[in-house]
C-alpha cells in the first residue's frame, strides 16, 4: 500500500513543485500569479499545486472568486510521513539481518 | 494526511532475545546507510541499555551525534527511544518536544518472534512553534524543509566531535 510518505517524497522530488514551495513562503497566492513567475504554464500549475495538496505540503481556500494556496504548517507531518518509508525500510533490513544471525548461531550449534 | 502515529510489524526468525539483541545490539546494520543524522560517514549506532540511555550515532572520525533516548528498556520484551530529532532534522536537547518509538518484541515460537514499532507523538516536534517559524522565515527556509528532507537526512546536520 502506498503510504503518505511516498506521496510527501513524489510531491517534493520536482523542482517545479519545488520552486512553487518557494513562492509560497512569503504568503499565500493564486495560481495566476504563481504561473506568472513560474516557465510554466498555469494549467500545469494547477497539477502541480493538486500534487502537493493531495500530499499535504499546501492547503487552499476561497477568497472571493479566486482561491488561495498555502504552505499548511506541519513540519512535523512531514517529518511523519518521511519517517513512515524510512521505518519500512528498516524494520525490512532488520528481518533479514535477524534472520540470518539466527541461522548463524543453528550453524555454530551444530556438533 | 494524518496526525497519527506510525506501525509496522514484521514477524523474524529468531527467538524473542536474538530479536530484541539485534535491534538494540546492530543498528548500524538496518537502520539505512542513506539517512543519517551526522554529516561523516557512519561507522556505528548505540543504544546505551538502561532507561535514560543516550541513543547516538558515531561517525567515521569518532564524532557523536545524539538521536534520542531510552525512556523503556525491558528485554526481551519492550524498548521505548525518545525521538529527539526535528522536523528540520536537528537534534533538540528538549525531550518534550520528541516524539517516541515503542517496539513490542512478541513471541510467536521459540524461533519466531513479531516485532511491532509504533513511533507516535509527531505533535510534540511542532510543539516548538517558535522554532518552526524561525526555519521557515530564516535562510533556506521551507525549500530547505519540506523539498529537501531526504537530501538534508542522506547530508546529516551534526558535525560535533566528542
Amino acid at each position: 500500500m502506498a503510504t503518505n510518505g511516498t506521496d510527501i517524497l513524489r510531491a517534493l522530488g520536482h523542482e517545479t513543485r519545488q520552486q512553487i514551495v518557494e513562492r509560497l513562503i512569503d504568503g499565500p497566492l493564486g495560481v495566476q500569479e504563481l504561473s506568472d513567475t513560474l516557465p510554466v504554464t498555469r494549467s500545469a500549475v494547477s497539477q502541480h499545486l493538486k500534487v502537493l495538496r493531495a500530499a499535504g505540503v499546501v492547503a487552499d481556500r476561497a477568497e472571493g472568486t479566486r482561491r488561495l494556496y498555502q504552505l499548511t504548517p506541519q513540519g512535523f507531518e512531514v517529518l511523519r510521513d518521511y519517517l513512515d518509508v524510512v521505518w519500512a525500510q528498516a524494520l525490512h533490513n532488520y528481518s533479514r539481518l535477524a534472520a540470518s544471525n539466527a541461522d548463524h548461531h543453528e550453524e555454530k550449534s551444530r556438533p | 494526511m494524518s496526525h497519527s502515529a506510525l506501525r509496522h510489524e514484521v514477524v523474524v526468525k529468531a527467538s524473542r532475545e536474538q530479536a530484541f539483541s539485534n535491534f538494540v545490539d546492530r543498528v548500524n546494520d538496518w537502520w539505512p546507510a542513506d539517512h543519517t543524522i551526522g554529516s561523516v560517514a557512519r561507522k556505528d549506532v548505540v543504544i546505551e541499555p538502561s532507561v535514560g540511555g543516550v541513543v547516538y550515532e558515531v561517525g567515521d572520525d569518532g564524532s557523536r551525534c545524539q538521536w534520542g533516548e531510552v525512556l523503556t528498556w525491558d528485554p526481551p520484551a519492550r524498548l521505548a527511544v525518545a525521538w529527539m530529532i526535528s522536523p528540520s532534522w536537528q537534534f533538540d536537547p528538549d525531550r518534550s518536544n520528541a516524539s517516541e518509538y515503542t517496539v513490542d518484541f512478541e513471541e510467536i515460537g521459540p524461533s519466531e518472534t513479531r516485532v511491532v514499532l509504533v513511533h507516535s507523538h509527531f505533535e510534540r516536534h511542532g510543539a516548538g512553534g517558535d522554532q518552526l517559524r524561525a526555519a521557515v522565515d530564516g535562510a533556506g527556509g521551507w525549500p530547505l524543509l519540506l523539498a529537501n528532507l531526504a537530501e538534508i537526512a542522506a547530508r546529516g546536520s551534526c558535525s560535533t566531535t566528542s
